[in-house]
């Protein structure tokens, strides 16, 4: 209990350290909320009296703690480029990104572990010497590359979902499901060739360890011995691994999103940039920031049940 | 009066294949286990001594490793038979305990598992069943407080509780025979003396045979009735306890004796 307590204020620092660099980040890069709201032709006095009226002319700290009081009670305020509130925009596209996200995450271990076990159990043979090139080519290939690609094979080719033709979720659930799945298994493929590698490395190491033979001795199967005593050690690392890859997949389905047209976080968040949408900006970045931190609190949470040697507290 | 004769090896050669020329470590290694001896084997490192123990019990990898010979037990040769066969007698009739404490258990596993590990592959226990003798063997490797150490990790204990959780969980079927590679090399000259001790207890009370594989021939005295003494993988000589420390024939043999420490000498 007190170490949540513990991790839930290390979220609300870190979450203040994110929002307070954006912040600063949006004082440094060119470009002003007020002329890309009213266009290039708007006159001077036009300009700055919206910039009073949004509150741009104050110091950046007085205009960040405004904000920061808005988000405490709930009000991330209105969207300067489609004058709603940012937590209805938000709101509806958090579903979309988080779908997409955890189907990939299925989707990477779903690929990597069966795969990782075997090539680590047929090490050397014809079967792992295959699958270590095709995952030199998927790491190689960036995901949006290989979005189109994906696209190319299983929507023009094989025909198995009309590329562009997103389902809302909340009309046909199951056909919003199906065409997440094509921009998914983008996301996943590079992620899944890295942990197969990991876990390839991570069974080979551990199987030659004194435990090992141990277990040998006590008249084990080689595959209880792999199953039973070196899958959960060797799974340690695999662990950490996947949990960043996780994390760094919410972050990787912005270009996804572009590539699929799904409207999801990652495509408000760059539409919202190239306005000067400050407030979207900032909600959609407590977003990913949010699910980036819970993903990190889950995975120490995982760590300690598999690995007796790290206490959670 | 001679007691029944368990294990006999008999000119078992062992050579290693995953070099480019093949090396042998072992020469016509002959070797005869009764039933309830303690039979030594010593020798420096690299003398063969732990890969004759491990090729009897089973663990040299059957790629990496040619042997020839034979390694009857029972009746059976170890060598030649299936590794079904093979797998029965391991951890059944066979237990062995290793140098590395430390690291030759599951750091994942809670001790009672492991120690359980053999009676979930050999026997039809229940569950409660397991547990019971579990506690019963922690007990009798002189464990305090049994049913902790029965959920505890390996990394909770120190060097001499894991040697004997080792010994607990080797013996936790009866075998026959207990091979023992260098149990004390790593732990502390108090808790070398505590091991050996508990040895001699096993053997006593439940009539195992253990083969003791050491260089540290003064608790080869102190526990064994036969030693045999290997050299560059050969076995130079062979006798009783008195014979081999009395008259030793070997002049390698007088120069691991020479080398047991003086203090230790007097005290015996």
């Amino acid at each position: 209990m007190k170490y949540v307590g513990k991790k839930l204020l290390t979220m609300i620092l870190t979450l203040f350290a994110v929002t307070l660099f954006v912040f600063l980040a949006f004082h440094v890069i060119s470009g002003d909320p007020a002329t890309s709201m009213l266009g290039t032709e708007a006159t001077p006095a036009r300009i700055s009296a919206l910039r009073e009226e949004l509150g741009l002319n104050d110091p950046v700290l007085v205009q960040y703690g405004r904000w920061a009081v808005n988000f405490l009670k709930g009000d991330m305020g209105t969207s300067y480029s489609y004058r709603m509130p940012v937590g209805d925009m938000v709101s509806d596209k958090i579903p979309v990104t988080m779908t997409l996200t955890i189907l990939a995450f299925f989707m990477m271990v779903i690929i990597a572990i069966p795969l990782g076990i075997y090539t680590a159990r047929h090490a050397g043979g014809v079967v792992d010497r295959t699958i270590y090139i095709i995952n030199q080519v998927i790491m190689a290939v960036p995901p949006f590359f290989s979005g189109i690609l994906i696209t190319l094979l299983f929507g023009r080719i094989f025909k198995l979902f009309t590329p562009g033709a997103y389902v809302s979720y909340e009309k046909d659930f199951l056909g919003f499901v199906g065409y997440l799945l094509f921009p998914a298994l983008a996301i996943a493929l590079p992620k899944a060739a890295m942990a197969v590698k990991l876990l390839r490395s991570s069974v080979i190491g551990e199987s030659k360890l004194d435990y090992v033979r141990t277990a040998y001795s006590r008249g084990n199967r080689t595959r209880d011995v792999l199953y039973l005593h070196v899958l959960k050690n060797a799974l340690i690392p695999v662990v950490t691994f996947l949990g960043m890859a996780l994390a760094d997949m919410i972050a990787g389905s912005i270009i996804i999103e572009q590539v699929f047209s799904i409207p999801g976080l990652g495509r408000i968040l760059l539409t919202s940039i190239s306005n000067r949408d400050y407030p979207v900006v900032l909600a959609v970045i407590v977003c990913i920031a949010v699910l980036v931190l819970v993903v990190n609190m889950v995975v120490d949470l995982i760590y300690g049940l598999i690995d007796p040697r790290i206490s959670v507290e | 009066m001679e007691k029944e004769l368990l294990l006999q090896v008999k000119d078992l050669n062992i050579e290693f294949h995953d070099h480019l020329i093949p090396e042998t470590v072992v020469y016509d290694f002959d070797l005869e286990l009764r039933e309830g001896e303690i039979v030594g084997l010593v020798g420096e490192s690299g003398s063969g001594k732990s890969m004759s123990a491990l090729a009897i019990a089973g663990l040299l990898s059957r790629r990496d490793m040619k042997k020839r010979g034979q390694i009857l037990f029972e009746g059976r040769d170890l060598l030649s038979c299936e590794r079904d066969v093979l797998r029965k007698i391991q951890g059944n009739e066979i237990g062995i305990i290793f140098q590395e404490p430390m690291t030759s258990l599951n750091p994942v596993r809670r001790i009672g598992w492991q120690v359980e590990e053999a009676l979930r592959i050999h026997t039809d226990f229940s569950k409660e069943e397991r547990y019971q003798r579990a506690i019963e063997m922690l007990q009798s490797v002189e464990l305090e407080d049994a049913e902790r150490i029965y959920r505890q990790y390996p990394h909770e204990l120190s060097g001499g509780m894991r040697q004997r959780v080792m010994i607990a969980a080797a013996m936790i079927c009866n075998p026959k025979i207990l091979i023992a590679d260098e149990p004390t090399t790593a732990l502390d000259v108090t808790i070398q003396a505590q091991i050996v001790e508990l040895l001699k207890k096993m053997n006593r009370e439940k009539k195992t045979s253990i083969l003791f594989i050491s260089h540290d021939l003064s608790l080869v005295r102190q526990l064994c009735q036969r030693v045999m003494v290997m050299q560059g993988g050969y076995v130079v000589e062979t006798g009783s306890v008195q014979e081999i420390f009395d008259v030793p024939k070997m002049e390698y043999t007088k120069k691991l004796i020479a080398a047991i420490p003086k203090v230790v000498r007097k005290s015996n």
